[in-house]
């Protein structure tokens, strides 16, 4: 006696009940299929098979018409949550980079340059020429800041005379030449005021005498 | 574009009316999650009217849909990035907002949630071929027709596909 099909031998045949190679089927499972028509048992298993099959199908085309999108913590496995925080660091990698690829692209359309050696030079020799009259300019604003002999406030006279030097749009070409304007506002003596050599004639000219 | 005729467009709506439950259905099998299956189904029928613009009516609408349905899916899947999007545990089954009805009474609702997660594991191939022939009553020539497999093929991929399914039922017993 030939033991009972299982489900899946069962499942083949219900399978195969169908469509032009059928016949090509049935010969190939023969023996399962003479056994299947001798034996109650394996045919109501055939039947509860092919009624689970109608039942999946049924729960399955429910399913899909009530699936609701819907992110459930409890079906989110550790992975899909490392997964989930692997995509949103990449977006915001992403978007990060092209920020900065687009500032970049923006400050090279706006002309500034990074710097290189021969830019570096070029400031520097600038900076070193502009030293000495930005030194002048400072020494002059002082002096008139602290020029209150004829009356004028002190604080009103520095405010001006520092606001002459800075508005002034030579300053920074003629050099000494600021310094004159300067003083021509605080006062004649202050012409003749050598800044940081001789710290007594650029006192106000009512101590000089 | 030509404007189409008045009975034409009595009838595209009646074809819409017909056949939309059916092929969103299918595309949420196919895809996994509504709003893709809105997506796709919509662009199926958009695919319909341009058929019927120019005037290239199919013998049947209802396998016709369903083929264009499986391929627009079918595309869909085959793009890499929606593929590694999805490939997460989001695709899911909202079963707390819906009332039981008598069909699943015989199986739980933990059977259904493990059914519908085996058959989202399922591969693409035999998806389809258990749309197809299961749920949309095709024949094995049929379905090796639309799927371009034997009729060999597609009895191995159902096979395949209803074993594990009825593995992921088991399981849940």
């Amino acid at each position: 006696m030939k033991l009972c099909l299982d489900d899946n031998k069962l499942l083949r045949i219900l399978v195969a009940d169908d469509g032009e190679s059928a016949q090509e089927y049935a010969r190939e499972l023969s023996d399962d299929r003479a056994h299947l028509a001798g034996c109650s048992g394996c045919a109501e298993r055939y039947r509860e098979i092919a009624l689970e099959n109608g039942s999946i199908t049924s729960a399955l085309t429910g399913a899909a018409d009530r699936l609701n999108y819907r992110e459930s913590a409890r079906n989110l496995g550790i992975l899909a949550r490392f997964r989930d925080g692997v995509r949103t660091a990449m977006v915001f990698s992403a978007a990060a980079a092209f920020g900065g690829a687009a500032a970049f692209a923006l400050l090279l359309a706006l002309g500034w340059r990074p710097i290189t050696e021969r830019s570096e030079i070029a400031r520097a020799s600038v900076s070193n020429a502009a030293s000495p009259i930005a030194s002048v300019n400072r020494d002059a604003s002082q002096v008139v800041a602290d020029d209150d002999s004829d009356g004028l406030p002190t604080a009103a006279g520095g405010l001006y005379n520092a606001e002459a030097i800075s508005s002034d749009p030579l300053s920074d070409l003629v050099g000494s030449g600021s310094v004159s304007g300067a003083n021509s506002d605080g006062g004649e003596d202050l012409l003749f005021c050598v800044p940081g050599e001789d710290g007594d004639i650029c006192s106000p000219s009512g101590g000089q005498g | 574009m030509r404007k189409p005729a008045p009975d034409a467009r009595i009838s595209a709506d009646a074809l819409y009316r017909a056949h939309q439950q059916r092929i969103v259905r299918l595309c949420r099998m196919l895809l996994g999650n509504p709003e893709d299956a809105d997506e796709v189904s919509q662009e199926v029928f958009v695919k319909m009217l341009n058929q019927r613009e120019q005037g290239l009516e199919p013998a049947d609408w209802r396998a016709w849909l369903t083929r264009v349905a499986i391929n627009a899916c079918h595309d869909r899947h085959r793009s890499g990035w929606w593929k590694w999007w999805k490939r997460d545990g989001r695709e899911l089954l909202d079963t707390d907002l819906t009332a039981r009805d008598t069909v699943h009474e015989a199986i739980s609702h933990e059977q259904t949630d493990a059914l519908w997660i085996a058959f989202r594991k399922l591969t693409p191939r035999q998806q389809e071929v258990f749309i197809l022939r299961q749920v949309e009553g095709w024949s094995t020539r049929e379905t090796g027709v639309a799927l371009e497999l034997s009729e060999q093929a597609v009895k191995l991929q159902l096979f395949r596909a209803l074993r594990r399914l009825r593995e992921s039922l088991r399981s849940h017993q």
